[in-house]
């Protein structure tokens, strides 16, 4: 109404100042490698570019998950973010093809794909929208843990309650493969676990353990499934108001602090984590190379499915194999 | 000055008589629109995006399970039941909704639906047996803060991930302070009886007595059995125990004591939407207010003012009490949790406590502010479900504060009361 | 306002007799808005039940059914919001003691504070369902679902809300230039 009107007026806009804020949202705890390398984002940011730009880091899903705050990204409300690559399929049907198990063989492989032409290509899906995709990070290499039996082939793997992402992708990969995929919110699934509504999930070690998903499990499995990557996103109005100057420092502070060094860190500290399950009392086994197989046996449909549906993606993402 | 027309606005709405959900979204849209470049958009999503959650629907249902129940001739039997047991002691009747606070406590992971759930059985109830409404409605909302703090509770949860505090823990450190929460008020609720007056409403029964009750309440002691059991067991969450309570006092009501009419099933559905509209929206506002809170660092700044205040670890904790307890009257406990607790567990580790210790008095304060206005929740949930208007409740609920505070400072005070009683758990 | 009838199902039913044109439309709106919303109650009860049965029973879950009640959820707060118009909760520690024509005055500012957020509610709402709608995004377990579809709630219930609010404004202003005779008191 008018009254609202009088009363900004009178406030001054002078609080919003002249130097461009970037408000970093994501949903990982403030030790997490992610808020780790924000900071360190943060500073160089604002240290190179002499306070024409500032971090707000807003950590810990404080605005929201991933899909509420790429609802606040497209206005800007949110300027920088880190979403699971899977919560994108929902925009872009494409992206997708990354929510499929047992793409590659290494970590160095998902990594060198989301830097070529299979990055390069998710980005162009993203023209025209609200949204600029300026580089990838990990989310880390997902294992299992239930309270079943560990998983050393595909078989044991038949009739377990899997709890899942809400992604059409994971619930149709996690059914294939023989369990019984139970989509649920993350902040439910500590409970869920507890409570036995599910026998187990599937995770980062460091994402899980750091939920507590350690003390209500009984079996961790070192599947490395998904080889996971958050995509950075950036609204694009912002990217695009930047001067030449401001572009390269951002530029380069995603580069060194978001995506180098967070990736370096998260594989680094990926196997400390998996020490820390076992010392927790779980019971830890890795699935052995040749029983993989069987597991992409199960998944050919998908992939053929994933490939007359997303050609381009498919084809780009296949030369990284 | 954002701070103060921030609370400015609010303040001025609220008391001249807006909505209070609506309070906190103009407020946050002045101060958005006046001092920040904030897209206003923001408002708008979170008010949805704050709602759109599965955990948050079990209130309706659970309102609309105790709807069913105190219609459909269920809940007169458990109240009898009880009645025949321990209605004859001074303010028997009273002790009942306590105690079954704090048994649905042990199902619910939520103070509202605690207070929901057993406030729109036992407040009428309450009434039949010479109870005011406002003491009813006042008790419900004190003893449904319970719910929060003995397992399984929402916040809890929040607070582990937020502060990576073990959840488990958390949930063997909030038993004990549940119980004590739960026997504070029974000793509140025997004082007020003897000085308002409360009689017991029947004479001592006899084991006959008692027997005949029993099977009179059999399939209705039955529901919290099948409720509670298939939480523990695994068989569904708390939102789907809520759909199954419903489904289970239809069947009890319609099919077994045969005492509800279409008409009347149809009234506890009206009932229960209604609460929805006027209530459970309230979350997507605040989830606004919260997010222009964390995105102006205005918290921060709150949490560096508190250390520059003393260096005295026991005045520092009043403080951060009185703080929390402040923040509880004006907003709901989950984004205070979110917000607040990464800010000023760091304070309290310094002032000596266990990270699960403060995860407990933090969680305490945030739930007796369910019934400290002008943001109550309990008390908006009791008013809606007793017509009995908050002004009204006040006069009964300080008493209740009061009995609830003591567990307070017991809790901030005595680390046995929660890390002890983790460490003799895990050895 | 803060006064909350226990069952105001049988209350409407009773006020049927004396009403003019303008009341029928608004009774007949508020029982459509009742239907839709204990439909849509019933709806998720069913859902979320066989949901429970599916999985212990059959051992299969309904991947949509979450997703799909969350959203049907969100319809029915805010639908809800318009539907309990007269119940929303005030503090009327002010109003309470206010008489006569100030009370009326003081209604009408607090009514129109109202109207403000709602029609920014029905505005903005309207700017998000469009940019939604050019953005596509679809629901993660029901890919034809698209998701400006659950936020549409806002301004739907929002701009009716603001309607019933201008026109409970317009009756207190008729109120206090003296033709009172035209309300029934119940706003
Ligand atoms: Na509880
Ligand atoms: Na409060």
């Amino acid at each position: 109404g008018s009254k609202d009107g009088s009363v900004s007026n009178a406030g001054g806009n002078g609080a919003a100042g002249s130097a461009k804020e970037i408000v970093l949202g994501h949903v990982y705890a403030e030790d997490h490698n992610i808020n780790r390398a924000s900071l360190q984002f943060k500073d160089y940011i604002e240290k190179e570019s002499g306070g024409s730009m500032t971090v707000n880091i807003q950590p810990n899903s404080v605005l929201g998950g991933d899909e509420d705050m790429l609802e606040m990204c497209a206005y800007g409300t949110v300027t920088l973010m880190t979403p699971s690559v899977a919560s994108l399929e929902t925009y872009a049907a494409d992206w997708g093809v990354l929510n499929l198990p047992y793409l590659y063989d290494s970590v160095e492989d998902a990594f060198e794909a989301a830097d070529g032409e299979l990055g390069d290509y998710l980005k162009s899906t993203l023209d025209g929208t609200e949204y600029i995709c300026v580089g990838f990070n990990s989310n880390g290499t997902r294992n299992m843990s239930n309270n079943v039996r560990p998983i050393t082939c595909i078989e044991d793997l038949k009739g377990i309650k899997m709890r899942v992402m809400n992604s059409s992708t994971y619930i149709k990969w996690m059914n294939a493969l023989g369990a019984n995929a139970t989509p649920m919110g993350f902040n439910e699934v500590f409970t869920g676990l507890q409570q036995g509504t599910i026998d187990g999930q599937e995770n980062g070690a460091a994402i899980a353990y750091t939920s507590g998903f350690n003390e209500v499990q009984k079996y961790f499995s070192v599947t490395e499934h998904v080889y996971d990557m958050n995509a950075i996103i950036c609204n694009r109005a912002f990217y695009e108001s930047l001067t030449d100057e401001e572009r390269e420092i951002f530029d380069t502070g995603i580069r060194t602090y978001m995506e180098d060094w967070q990736r370096n860190t998260e594989v680094s500290e990926d196997g400390e984590y998996i020490a820390k399950w076992e010392e927790s009392g779980c019971a830890v086994n890795y699935l052995e190379d040749d029983k993989k197989e069987a597991f992409r046996e199960a998944l050919t449909p998908l992939y053929e499915e994933a490939e007359a549906n997303f050609p381009e993606a498919w084809e780009a993402l296949s030369k990284y194999r | 000055m954002q701070i103060l027309v921030l609370f400015g606005v609010f303040l001025i709405t609220v008391f001249i008589g807006v909505p209070i959900g609506y309070s906190i979204a103009l407020a946050t849209l002045v101060v958005l629109a006046g001092f920040t470049n904030t897209p206003l958009a923001m408002i708008t999503q979170n008010c949805v995006s704050g709602v759109n959650s599965f955990s948050l629907m079990a209130i309706p249902f659970f309102i609309l399970a105790g709807n069913l129940m105190s219609t459909g001739g269920v809940a007169k039997r458990i109240v009898n039941f009880a009645d025949t047991c321990i209605g004859w002691i001074t303010g028997g009747l009273s002790l009942v909704t306590t105690a079954a606070c704090m048994f649905f406590a042990a199902i619910s992971g939520s103070a509202m639906a605690t207070c929901s759930a057993v406030g729109a059985i036992m407040i009428p109830e309450m009434e039949k047996k010479g109870y005011p409404r406002p003491f009813s409605a006042a008790l419900a909302a004190s003893a449904g803060s319970i719910g929060v703090i003995i397992p399984p509770s929402v916040p809890f949860v929040i607070y582990g991930v937020v502060t990576g505090t073990s959840i488990g823990d958390m949930f063997i450190a909030g038993f004990l302070p549940g119980i004590m929460m739960g026997i504070a008020i029974m000793i509140a609720c025997v004082v007020m009886s003897k000085k308002y007056g409360y009689q017991g409403a029947s004479s001592k029964p006899t084991g006959r007595d008692v027997w005949i009750s029993f099977k009179d309440a059999f399939w209705a002691l039955l529901a919290p059995v099948i409720i509670l059991g298939g939480i523990y067991a695994g068989i569904f969450t708390p939102t789907e125990a809520a759909v199954v309570a419903v489904i289970y006092s239809i069947f009890a009501s319609v099919v077994i004591y045969r005492e509800m009419t279409l008409k009347q099933l149809y009234a506890a559905f009206v009932d229960s939407v209604r609460l929805n509209g006027n209530i459970v929206f309230m979350v997507g506002t605040a989830t606004a207010f919260a997010s222009y809170l964390s995105l102006k660092q205005i918290p921060v700044l709150i949490a560096a003012f508190l250390t520059s205040l003393t260096s005295n670890p026991i005045i520092l904790m009043l403080i951060i009490n009185v703080f929390l307890l402040f923040v509880g009257c004006l907003m709901d406990n989950i984004p205070a949790t979110i917000i607040l607790s990464p800010i000023l567990l760091p304070v309290a580790l310094e002032c000596g406590l266990s990270a699960v210790q403060f995860g407990v008095v933090l969680t305490m304060n945030l739930a007796i502010g369910f019934v400290t206005p002008p943001y109550g929740s309990n008390l908006f949930v009791a008013t809606s479900i007793s017509g009995v208007k908050i002004e009204a409740m006040l006069k009964y609920v300080l008493w209740f504060i009061g009995a609830l505070l003591v567990v307070l400072m017991l809790t901030t005070y005595v680390p046995f009361f929660t890390q002890g009683i983790v460490e003799i758990i895990n050895g | 306002m803060i006064e909350i009838p226990e069952n105001t199902y049988t209350k409407m039913g009773k006020k049927e007799n004396d009403m003019n044109g303008l009341k029928k439309i608004t009774h007949r709106i508020n029982k459509l808005e009742e239907v839709f919303l204990v439909a849509t109650l019933a709806v998720c009860v069913v859902v979320i039940f066989v949901q429970v049965i599916a999985r212990y029973v059959f051992n299969n879950s309904i991947s949509w059914s979450e997703e799909g009640c969350k959203y049907l959820f969100v319809w029915m707060i805010w639908m809800g919001t318009d539907f309990a118009a007269r119940d929303h909760l005030c503090i009327e520690i002010i109003s309470g003691r206010v008489k006569g024509k100030a009370k009326l005055v003081l209604d009408i500012v607090v009514k129109l504070m109202w109207l403000g957020i709602c029609l920014f509610f029905t505005f903005n709402g309207l700017e998000v369902v469009q940019s939604m709608m050019q953005r596509g995004k679809v629901a993660s377990s029901i890919p034809w679902l698209k998701v400006w579809v659950v936020y549409l709630v806002m301004p739907v219930s929002q701009g009716m809300l603001s309607i019933r609010v201008i026109a409970q404004i317009a009756e207190d202003i008729m109120k206090i230039m003296g033709r009172g005779q035209l309300a029934d008191g119940s706003v």
